[in-house]
């Protein structure tokens, strides 16, 4: 006998899904932690292991208790990981996980799913982070090679020498002596996963590939800033120069691709995405230009994640104006 | 020329199958769609009575008259809910008795028509307008002063070919009920709509007398760009359907039922063109064409705007496709990402997510802004999104919920 079954159109679907986004997300994670991993040594798998892990149980276990369904494992593991890559690689190990602990619970258990544009997980943590261990979250050694430092010990601060990052050189109008190649390859001082550029834009392209990524957004955040370091040079080389750190500075770049750009954050409609990306850019350089060197990218996200939904809703309708205009015409 | 859908979705087709048409063949009992019950319908037989093919068993709308397809005995009637529409649609049930005389022609057959002439025999012959999905003498605007006819043939959908298909068989029929239509209205243009796929690239490279080729490409769906170019155009569209009943209306004096349907699916053995007699019963048809009957999900009208259909029912005479498709284990969906993939593909430059955000009581003067009435139910925003959201059939819940339906 045939048997029926009742479901609405379409009947089909397409290969794109919720996990397979998520999928994308951790694998462009993974692949920047391996580099790290090579750059810092086993520390940055630690801590990266261990802040992934405490954001997937902290959400797992969180939304058995308040009975939610979840959504998939995947996204909180992603987010444990850039928690854990905004960090030098000489912070201790507990302030990666309760920063995952308390972001994860605070964001994605307790708001949800509907106050996902207001607050940003890794923005929390941040927060957090820089609050509770604002001199952790600034220091950065120099040289630091495979093998420096203990994977589990806790790292003193006599124990290395410490480097300005470039924020706060450029900041400080001190002359800064990386070569292009340095930049690329990620090695001056900054997070453990936010300073190889050339991999963090290989994963972007690879978004872009898979459409995984609001790339208007980043774009527009990268354009901005590009133009504001061309316009006003606070380094003493070429403007191209100028470029290239204002870009590399304050883990920008990995914000952009990884935070601002992820498609869930990011605003929906394509003018919003641009103009969401552009106002980032421009607090960022106005942050700077004020004074507040360190993590001001996420200073402006977290400022303009206010304004997401607003900008949604208004270019929405500036859409929906246009469409009934043309209607109107026809 | 061509027309390329920009907005929508990429769906495959990668698809062959042989494009001749298997003629009708009489089941014993038909389930006879007459009309929905707001159309005023009005019953000129009762149950018992014997009718013979092509006579009228009601009117409906303003006289359009529903045929009999076979001859035999009407053993009931019933109205059944509808499953793509929130409305009720009244069937008659007939007992083929296998005694089918020809009684045509039913009305005087000329070599031309005036104006006047030809929308009567459309609204005698009680002929559809596939695209449209509706009675085409509905969609005549007499005041218009038309300048092409459009013959759509655009089969977009996956494991839906019966408008090629139609063409490919009865190529002199529906041009010659583009033509005689066009004479009668005056229309200086004959156009033909086609999209690319394994049979009309062939089609492309032959050349079909007074009749100019339009291709139709890029994505699903292309109606909006074909509503667009036949508003441009001034066009009058008309499926490849249609244009063949128009030709047997006017040239044998036959109404029209009968229709097209491509079967087909992962469930189908022997996928064909059928042409099948209005009232037949899904089974039969899925019979004839060797569907297995395990676990299957039946689905009428196309699997991107269809309905989910029993074997018991019927199909509706503007539903070119039958597809089974295999019951496959229920894909998880998830909390809206928000991630605006729905908003992106919306070929009505809707905004899918939003809508159905707001589309609760409260928020109702909200989701009227956006304009969901202006929704095509094309689906390709459920198609795309990443959480399997069911957006196109809550919008059309809504949509029946905003127009006095009961849906929601």
């Amino acid at each position: 006998m045939i048997k029926s079954n009742i479901k609405a159109s379409p009947f089909i679907h397409g290969s794109e899904n919720a996990l397979n986004l998520h999928l994308d997300l951790l694998i462009g994670l993974l692949s920047v932690m391996i580099i790290s991993v090579v750059q810092n040594g086993l520390r940055a798998l630690t801590l990266c292991l261990f802040s992934a892990l405490t954001a997937w149980l902290t959400e797992k276990i969180g939304l058995i208790i308040v009975g939610r369904e979840k959504s998939t494992d995947l996204r909180s593991l992603a987010m444990g990981l850039i928690i854990a890559m905004l960090c030098p690689v000489t912070v201790p190990l507990w302030l990666p996980i309760s920063a995952s602990f308390i972001s994860v619970l605070f964001v994605r258990v307790i708001l949800g799913p509907n106050f996902k544009n207001l607050f940003l997980t890794p923005v929390i943590a941040w927060i957090f982070m820089l609050t509770v261990a604002p001199e952790e979250m600034t220091s950065y050694a120099v040289d630091v090679s495979f093998g420096t430092f203990s994977p589990f010990e806790n790292i003193n601060n006599d124990f290395y020498v410490t480097a300005d990052s470039i924020a706060q050189q450029l900041q400080l109008k001190k002359e800064l002596s990386y070569s292009f190649l340095d930049i690329l390859t990620g090695n001056y001082p900054g997070g453990l996963g936010t300073t190889c550029i050339f991999i963090i834009l290989g994963v972007c392209v690879y978004f872009i590939f898979r459409r995984s990524m609001a790339w208007q957004v980043s774009l527009s955040m990268i354009i901005t800033v590009a133009i504001f370091a061309l316009l006003i040079n606070r380094t003493t080389q070429s403007p191209l120069f100028s470029v290239l750190y204002e870009l590399s500075a304050t883990s920008y770049i990995f914000v952009a691709v990884f935070v601002a750009g992820d498609i869930i954050n990011a605003p929906s409609v394509t003018g919003a995405k641009i103009v969401y990306g552009v106002l980032i850019g421009v607090l960022t350089m106005a942050f700077r230009y004020l004074g507040f060197a360190e993590h001001c990218v996420l200073l402006s996200l977290f400022i303009c994640n206010f304004f997401c939904e607003l900008l949604d809703v208004l270019f929405l309708y500036l859409q929906i104006y246009y469409l009934r205009k043309r209607m109107i015409k026809r | 020329m061509q027309i390329i859908a920009k907005k929508g979705v990429k769906l495959f087709r990668d698809f062959y199958i042989d494009m001749d048409i298997k003629p009708y063949t009489f089941p014993d009992v038909l389930r006879l769609p007459i009309g929905f019950e707001n159309e005023k319908i009005e019953l000129l037989k009762t149950k018992g009575d014997r009718v013979k093919k092509f006579e009228i068993i009601a009117n409906i709308k303003n006289n359009i008259p529903v045929y009999s397809s076979v001859s035999g005995k009407i053993i009931d009637f019933f109205t059944s809910r509808s499953a793509d529409y929130a409305e009720n649609m009244k069937y008659a049930v007939i007992e083929a008795d296998g005694t089918d005389l020809p009684s045509y022609p039913l009305w005087e057959i000329k070599s031309g028509y005036t104006k006047e002439e030809m929308l009567e025999i459309i609204k005698k012959a009680g002929i559809i307008n596939e695209p449209l999905s509706g009675y085409f003498t509905e969609y005549i605007n007499t005041s218009t002063k038309y300048k092409t006819i459009i013959i759509d043939c655009v089969d977009d959908q996956p494991y839906d070919l019966s408008k090629t298909a139609t063409l490919l068989n009865y190529q002199k029929e529906v041009v010659g009920g583009a033509e005689i239509l066009a004479k009668a209205f005056g229309i200086p243009k004959i156009e033909l709509l086609i999209t690319k796929n394994f049979r009309t690239e062939e089609l492309l490279k032959s050349k079909i007398d007074n009749v100019d080729f339009v291709q139709v490409k890029g994505k699903y769906p292309a109606e909006p760009e074909i509503v667009q170019y036949a508003h441009k155009t001034t066009a009058l569209r008309v499926g490849t359907q249609c244009c063949r009943a128009l030709y047997r209306a006017a040239f044998f004096g036959e109404p029209q039922i009968s229709h097209i349907v491509t079967v087909w699916g992962e469930g189908v053995e022997a996928p064909a063109n059928c042409e099948i007699l209005n009232g037949t019963p899904t089974k039969y048809l899925l019979e004839k064409c060797s569907a297995n009957g395990i676990l299957e999900r039946i689905v009428a009208g196309g699997i991107m705007t269809g309905y989910v259909i029993s074997t018991e029912a019927s199909l509706f005479r503007w539903d070119g496709a039958l597809t089974v498709m295999p019951l496959k284990k229920h894909s998880k969906t998830y909390h809206c990402l928000n991630c605006g993939r729905c908003a992106e593909v919306c070929p009505m430059e809707l905004a899918p997510y939003f809508i159905l955000r707001n589309s609760n009581k409260a928020s109702e003067k909200i989701a009227k802004q956006l304009c969901a009435g202006m929704c095509i139910f094309c689906g390709a925003c459920s198609y795309i999104c990443p959480s399997r959201q069911p957006l196109g059939q809550k919008i059309r819940e809504y949509n029946n919920f905003l127009n006095g339906g009961s849906e929601k």
